[in-house]
């Protein structure tokens, strides 16, 4: 199981969390801390795994994005790596060749995608149309939504 | 009314912020804006307002005073407004139980909708923030939706099913039933959902195992259809089916086939099949062939098998892909303990190269596992490559060859001289990272091996004139120059006398050198002043030694003066105060470690040659047919002729009544334990004694190697209910020919209803009958009393 799942910019920004195990924010925050502090220092020939607590924490990077997560000491790394590795297909799909800005103005867009593929740090999709096609769905839903929002915005005399 | 902006506006102006500072002030004010707005009610904008309190919570500030507006969000009817609502709560909601207890019934509302998607709302949020306690109050609603006509709901509910379980395993048997159903459905997602509800069902209540097992003929079933499956465009990745369906079906099967034979028997095939046809050109194919490995080892797998196994890893060694090169070090390495270890030594050269890999934790990885294919066969070349990692590596990995290296070096150097030159050379390359502990054992092994001393002397002066920083390297090193530094100045290149000293005396100087060592330096030079020929070095000696008699340091200045005092008041014991260190006798981790830990395995290995004579006790104890009568209280009848006259004879033995020593205590605790776990299966025990309040009772215990002595474990019993017993003193006599040894007794204070125990040994050269006076007093409600009697009614087995 997944315990977490984090990016982070190769400034060390982070730029979308999510936990599957109930934590102290305190703790969260200290883990993030540790975490981006030794991956970034990590040189690119190494290879991609890392022992952490009682975890083990597979990363990627792609472009200027980490993706990072938290796995069970028994867990599969390389499969966790094929799920990152599906994740940002979905991301780059959805975007149209997603980069980092993307995932910082639409993170509640990343977020959903990410809840679509995992659910409680298991995968829950296995297939790229099925998750896409329910993102588009729940798009086309949120946009009746939205229209009603702008007719109520522009009422209150903000646009 | 504050001005309203997008979130993306906000999202750019703090991008804009130049420091930390002015990125604070913004977040801040923004903050405050949201509060405001949020207080005046604007359902139609409240989830903008949420989602720039998600990205400002993200930045690192705290929005937990969203919490509420997210639960409001969720009550909404709008779907933008649920998502936000819902992807707030699973962000921000921390342990608050009040506000889980809000969420547990929106959900629980939410799970009837007509929307699949608004149902999957809610379980994936659940999924993130589920607790045990909302578990309990959502376990049958979660249930009821493994039968939504939705897949996409079923998925989700079956991934749910798996979060309650683990967080409280009595939640499974609402699941257990369902996982049949489950993985026969027709999606893939509800499909794995099955699989890792049946896993973890398993991890948390193992009674399950059982039930659980009925499915692996389906689980193989699915399995094979996944390999067989050419084109399937929905699920391919790069030329494999659904690997990630197929590895969580791989980790069920590791847990149903653990331990059971029948299961194991029919899941061979298909990880011969997943092991032999996936294709592993890529990190996707790897992944799944990785599982099948690690199903294979731990199941009790087929051996034909298990080697398949093993060479997969070994192939994984030479792949060019380092992550996959990792994983198979660690899994080899959890195997190399077992019975697999003879096929991974196969691929020991790769494992080899593996030394030279440039990702460090692949070299460590690598190491690690080199440490456990280390036999007494390979030490040499594996050394070897080993050392030659250690002149390159970084200090981390240096740090653990070292701390790891000297117990195989120990248990199975080949020769002395390569034991010696190996250790010279980790000293010359990692000296640094030695530790305290091993530095006493490198001295004993190198004061051990006199025919070496003159190439060890050589090789540590020179380390030491190359660097006499590190600590552990100087401390050995002089040590061994004070022992037999002399060796120096006969061997080629010759080093003369005063160069030693002035080295040494470079070392008192030094800076770097701890007070420990250079204590260690001053021991050496006072050692040379009795090895060395010349008297002018001597008086070197003796000038180097009076500068440290007003030292700073206590240590230092200790040994100072009392070795400028040996110089000056005790010239002539010198010589004999300094002779060479007597070898010491090896424990453990010295040379000899071989022997003794031998010892230390089999502590029984003497044990073989006593054999005979236990076998003779145990059939003297069994020859009489009849079992000796124990009969009670022998005193009264004319016992004081017989004391006198024993007591004439025999000695009798006052016992002490100080405070036991240590040591003592010690020897008559073991000596009690296993007299008690013998007496009880062989010789009867006799009450000697029982009046007035006071019961006496031997029992015995013979000793194997010398027939003609046995012990004696006195017992006396307070038997009144409520007083006291003090100064309670036992005294023995034998006849002549005997002798007796009484141990102290446990105490000389008896409580009511409890007793006091007491060792003696008897020696009975002439194996007569036994015959024994004791005499006692005691003190009890303020009046002494004293009393005597003969024992004669010893079991026969005492003299057979």
């Amino acid at each position: 199981m997944i315990e977490f799942m984090l990016l982070f910019s190769r400034q060390g920004k982070l730029r979308l969390q999510r936990w599957y195990s109930a934590l102290p924010v305190k703790e969260k925050k200290k883990i993030i801390r540790e975490l981006i502090a030794i991956i970034l220092t990590r040189k690119s020939k190494m290879c991609n795994f890392l022992e952490y607590r009682d975890k083990k924490i597979v990363y990627r990077r792609y472009a200027s994005l980490f993706f990072c997560c938290a796995i069970d000491k028994e867990d599969n790394e390389l499969l966790a790596l094929e799920i990152i590795h599906r994740f940002v297909e979905l991301l780059d799909k959805f975007f149209g060749s997603v980069c980092e800005l993307d995932v910082i103005f639409n993170f509640e867009k990343a977020y959903f995608m990410l809840d679509e593929l995992l659910l409680g740090g298991i995968v829950q999709e296995t297939s790229k149309s099925h998750v896409l096609k329910a993102i588009q769905c729940q798009e086309m839903m949120a946009d009746d939504a939205e229209t009603r929002t702008h007719a109520v915005l522009e009422e209150l005399g903000f646009s | 009314m504050p001005s309203l902006q997008k979130v993306k506006d906000l999202i750019q102006q703090i991008r804009a912020c130049k420091t930390a500072a002015l990125e604070r002030d913004l977040v801040n004010k923004e903050c405050a804006k949201i509060r405001d707005t949020l207080s005046l009610e604007h359902n139609d904008i409240r989830h903008i307002n949420v989602a720039k309190l998600l990205y400002i919570f993200m930045l690192g500030y705290p929005a937990h005073f969203g919490q509420m507006e997210c639960l409001k969000l969720i009550s909404s009817n709008s779907f933008t407004d649920k998502k936000i609502g819902y992807l707030g709560s699973s962000l921000l909601l921390d342990e608050r139980q009040d506000v889980h207890l809000l969420l547990t019934n929106s959900i629980k509302k939410e799970f009837n909708h007509s929307s699949q998607y608004v149902v999957g709302l809610a379980l994936s949020t659940l999924g993130c923030i589920l607790s045990a306690e909302m578990g309990r109050d959502l376990s049958t609603e979660v249930e009821k939706l493994f039968s939504h006509k939705h897949s996409y709901v079923r998925k989700k509910a079956a991934l749910c099913a798996v979060r309650i379980v683990s967080k409280d395993g009595d939640l499974a048997e609402n699941f257990k039933s369902s996982v049949k159903k489950l993985l026969s459905d027709r999606n893939h997602g509800v499909v794995l959902g099955g699989v890792a509800l049946g896993t973890v069902i398993c991890q948390k209540r193992p009674e399950f195992l059982e039930d659980l097992r009925h499915n692996v003929s389906h689980l193989v079933k699915l399995m094979r259809t996944l390999l067989q499956t050419t084109h399937a465009p929905d699920h391919d990745v790069q030329g494999v089916t659904d690997p990630f369906l197929q590895v969580n079906i791989l980790t069920f099967l590791r847990t149903l086939g653990k331990g059971d034979e029948t299961s194991t028997e029919s899941m061979n095939d298909i990880l011969a099949q997943v092991a032999t046809n996936t294709d592993s050109g890529r990190n996707v194919g790897n992944a799944v062939l990785y599982e099948t490995v690690k199903t294979i080892m731990e199941i009790q797998a087929e051996k034909g098998l298990r080697v398949l196994a093993i060479n997969i890893l070994g192939r994984f060694l030479l792949n060019s892909d380092k992550n996959i090169r990792y994983v198979a070090l660690n899994t080899l390495l959890k195997s190399v303990h077992t019975a697999d270890g003879p096929a991974i030594q196969r691929h020991r050269t790769t494992v080899l190269d593996c030394l030279k890999d440039p990702d460090i934790s692949i070299r460590r990885r690598a190491v690690e596992l080199c440490f456990a294919l280390i036999t007494k066969d390979n030490i040499e070349t594996l050394l070897t490559e080993i050392l030659a990692l250690l002149e390159t590596a970084p200090e981390e990995l240096q740090m653990y060859v070292i701390s790891n290296i000297f117990i195989p070096i120990e248990r199975y150097a080949p020769s002395q001289e390569w034991h010696v030159n190996t250790v010279l050379d980790l000293i010359r390359t990692a000296g640094g990272f030695i530790r305290d502990d091993q530095v006493s054992s490198i001295i004993a092994l190198f004061a051990s091996q006199t025919e070496y001393h003159p190439v060890i002397s050589a090789k540590l002066y020179k380390a030491v004139r190359e660097d006499a920083s590190l600590q552990p390297v100087v401390q050995v090193s002089v040590w061994c120059l004070g022992e037999f530094g002399e060796t120096l100045t006969t061997q080629e290149p010759k080093i003369e006398e005063t160069e030693i000293i002035s080295t040494l005396n470079e070392l008192m100087h030094s800076t770097l050198l701890n007070s420990m060592s250079k204590v260690f330096t001053f021991n050496s030079l006072m050692k040379l002043s009795v090895r060395l020929k010349q008297q002018s070095n001597i008086d070197l000696i003796k000038c180097i030694l009076a500068n440290y008699t007003n030292n700073m340091d206590a240590e230092l200045q200790q040994r100072a003066v009392e070795y400028s005092t040996l110089f000056k008041q005790y010239d002539y014991l010198r010589a004999n105060l300094l002779e060479e260190i007597p070898l010491k006798v090896t424990e453990n981790e010295d040379g000899t470690g071989e022997e003794t830990s031998l010892d230390v395995k089999n502590p029984k290995n003497v044990a073989p040659a006593k054999k005979p004579q236990e076998m003779d006790t145990l059939l003297g104890i069994l020859g009489p047919s009849d079992p000796v009568p124990q009969p009670t209280a022998m005193n009264g009848v004319d016992t004081n002729n017989i004391l006198l006259d024993i007591l004439g004879t025999g000695p009798v033995l006052p016992t002490t009544q100080e405070t036991p020593v240590n040591g003592n205590d010690l020897d008559s605790l073991l000596g009690m334990t296993t007299l008690v776990a013998d007496t009880s299966t062989h010789i009867p025990s006799i009450t000697a004694y029982e009046k007035n309040d006071i019961c006496i009772t031997f029992s015995f215990e013979k000793n194997p190697s010398n027939p003609g002595s046995f012990k004696i474990k006195m017992q006396a019993k307070n038997t009144t209910a409520f007083v006291e017993i003090t100064e309670f003193l036992f005294q023995a006599a034998v006849p002549k020919g005997f002798e007796i040894k009484m141990d102290q007794p446990d105490s000389n204070i008896i409580p009511a209803q409890a007793q006091i125990e007491q060792l003696m040994t008897i020696m009975n050269p002439s194996k007569a009958p036994v015959k024994m006076l004791i005499r006692f007093s005691y003190v009890m409600n303020g009046t002494k009393t004293e009393d005597q009697a003969q024992v004669s009614n010893f079991p026969e087995e005492l003299t057979n």
